[in-house]
């Protein structure tokens, strides 16, 4: 008997997740398809966009360029050592190109930006919320998700791309740096390497993801912004929990992106 | 303008719950908006549901029951935009716009809203607006955050008030100010919505907010009104409510 009630709990438990998680599905849903939308009609809120643009765009540059620059480094060492095993030194300069270009660049610079930006759009929001600025937007009859969301979405869509081609290319002058340094290769051979084997497919499939990453991290964090309450306290758990939900979905959607697109 | 209905705000018997709490049970009243202005102030302890009742009629959360209505019919679509540019609303903690400046915050329905106008021109009106409201135009090129919190009420008047709306919701205008602050902006209040016309619909647990800018007065408790009176007849109420309500004041 007691066994039957704390089963009936526990179901009543999950049926309570289940809810909110579909709720949460469909405010989602609801946030992305009004601030698309809104993004197709005027009017156009330029000043926000641009401001957004250079805070997502200009300055996650510096972070970006050094984690690309590391990991190209890393990863020329770690190819060099796997490949010396089957005497096939000579793939560093492709396969650190490859690897940049289709997986490393695209998922490294989404997550970091998660991290900045997910976080930073989920806090301002929040606070927004809580001191009933949002309601103010309203009362003024401006639509918070076209003055709010868009703008920072269409910035973010915009950004990673961008930042992901700069990060391809820094990460392979960093596979080359190490691997004309401390690799025995010659600057001629390491850059005819590069380019001979990589194709431009590589490159755009890594775009393609970073504007699916793009959408993510400004969604969430608008998202986990719009529904935090309680004050401070609740725009902390906010934020935390947009750049988790980011990076979870960003790790998850780029495996469903890379099997899609080489499935062939 | 003045015919039945027309040039009023109706709220009829609405219910409202969150959270599976009932905030709003059985409340109604009517504003009148037209030229013969009025003036309501609605009072009673903190979570009582007054600022809950403004967002109804704001349309940021919805009653399950009951209607609110504006010109007899319900604030949706032009009915909307018609109400909402009559409207002028001061929040609770001011709520001004922390990333923007001063004179943008007051502008912001002319920058952002449906009706533009040059840029210049907002920015001049706003400090109009500022200077009407007892701030220089000094602050107006400052951020909400550099000003005490009396200017920065006052900064949220402004922006109520600049598209010279008929219609001015005031949430606790004087909460958390100092009494001499307090006792000003009363009177700015009083000023403001005499000066232009407009009716007012005033949440407050200042007894001198009542005082200085009410004519009918409407006491809250629990989502319910208990008493509903003019305010002269505050002082010789027998209204258990009323007399609690003005011991803690
Ligand atoms: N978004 C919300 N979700 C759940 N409960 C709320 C929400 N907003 C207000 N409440 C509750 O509604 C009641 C009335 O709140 P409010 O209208 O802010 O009171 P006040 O009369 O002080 O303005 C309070 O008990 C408060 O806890
Ligand atoms: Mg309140």
């Amino acid at each position: 008997m007691k066994l039957l009630i704390y089963l009936i709990k526990i179901i009543q438990k999950l049926g309570c997740k289940a809810e909110y998680f579909c709720v949460s599905i469909g405010q989602l849903l609801k946030i992305s398809l009004v601030s698309l939308s809104e993004a197709l009609t005027p009017p156009f809120y330029a000043e926000p966009f641009l401001k957004q643009l250079i805070f997502v765009g200009f300055n996650s540059l510096p972070v970006v360029g050094v984690t690309a620059l590391f990991t190209g480094a890393a990863l020329a060492l770690q190819i060099f050592s796997g490949g010396s095993r089957f005497n096939a030194e000579t793939v560093v300069p492709s396969i650190v190109a490859i690897g940049m270009t289709r997986e490393l660049g695209p998922v490294l610079c989404g997550l970091i930006v998660a991290g900045r930006l997910s976080s930073s759009i989920a806090a301002e929001i929040g606070s927004m919320k809580v001191t009933e600025q949002l309601d103010a937007l309203k009362s003024l009859s401006v639509s918070p998700i076209r003055y709010l969301v868009t703008p920072r979405l269409a910035s973010s869509v915009i950004c990673l791309p961008i930042l992901t081609l700069i990060s391809d290319i820094i990460g392979i002058l960093g596979g080359l740096v190490i691997g004309i340094t401390s690799l025995q290769f010659s600057l001629l051979v390491y850059t005819e390497y590069t380019i001979k084997f990589l194709e431009m497919s590589d490159i755009y499939s890594g775009l393609i993801k970073s504007v699916a990453f793009g959408i993510i991290i400004s969604l969430s964090g608008c998202y986990f912004g719009f529904t935090s309450k309680g004050g401070a306290a609740g725009v902390g758990k906010s934020t935390t929990s947009a750049v988790i939900t980011a990076s979870m979905l960003i790790l998850a959607s780029n495996y469903l992106l890379t099997a899609f697109m080489f499935q062939k | 303008m003045s015919g039945n209905g027309k040039g009023k705000l109706s709220i009829d018997r609405i219910k409202l719950s969150l959270d599976n709490q009932l905030i709003l049970n059985d409340i109604s009243f009517d504003l009148n908006t037209n030229d013969n202005t009025d003036s309501i102030t609605i009072i009673g302890r903190s979570g009582a549901g007054k600022s809950a009742l403004l967002k109804c009629i704001l349309g940021i959360y919805y009653p399950f029951s009951g209607s609110i209505k504006f010109n007899n019919q319900p604030i949706l679509k032009r009915n909307k935009e018609i109400f909402f540019n009559k409207l002028g609303m001061v929040f609770q903690n001011s709520a001004l716009f922390d990333s923007l400046s001063v004179w943008e915050n007051v502008g912001f329905k002319y920058l952002y809203g449906p009706n533009k106008m040059p840029k210049k021109n907002i920015k001049k009106l706003a400090e109009e607006k500022l200077e009407r409201v007892g701030l220089s135009i000094r602050s107006a090129n400052q951020f909400p955050i550099e000003l005490s919190g009396g200017m920065q009420k006052r900064a949220a008047i402004a922006r109520a008030i600049m598209t010279e709306p008929k219609i001015l919701f005031f949430d606790e205008p004087t909460a958390g100010l100092d009494p001499i602050t307090a006792r000003k902006i009363n009177y700015l209040i009083k000023d403001l919505i005499s000066d232009s016309k407009a009716s007012a619909l005033t949440i407050t647990h200042d007894i001198n907010t009542v005082n200085t800018i009410a004519d009918r007065v409407f006491l809250m408790n629990e989502g319910k009104f208990v008493w509903i009176g003019c305010r002269k007849n505050i002082k010789t109420s027998s209204n258990e409510y009323i007399k609690d309500f003005l011991n803690t004041e």
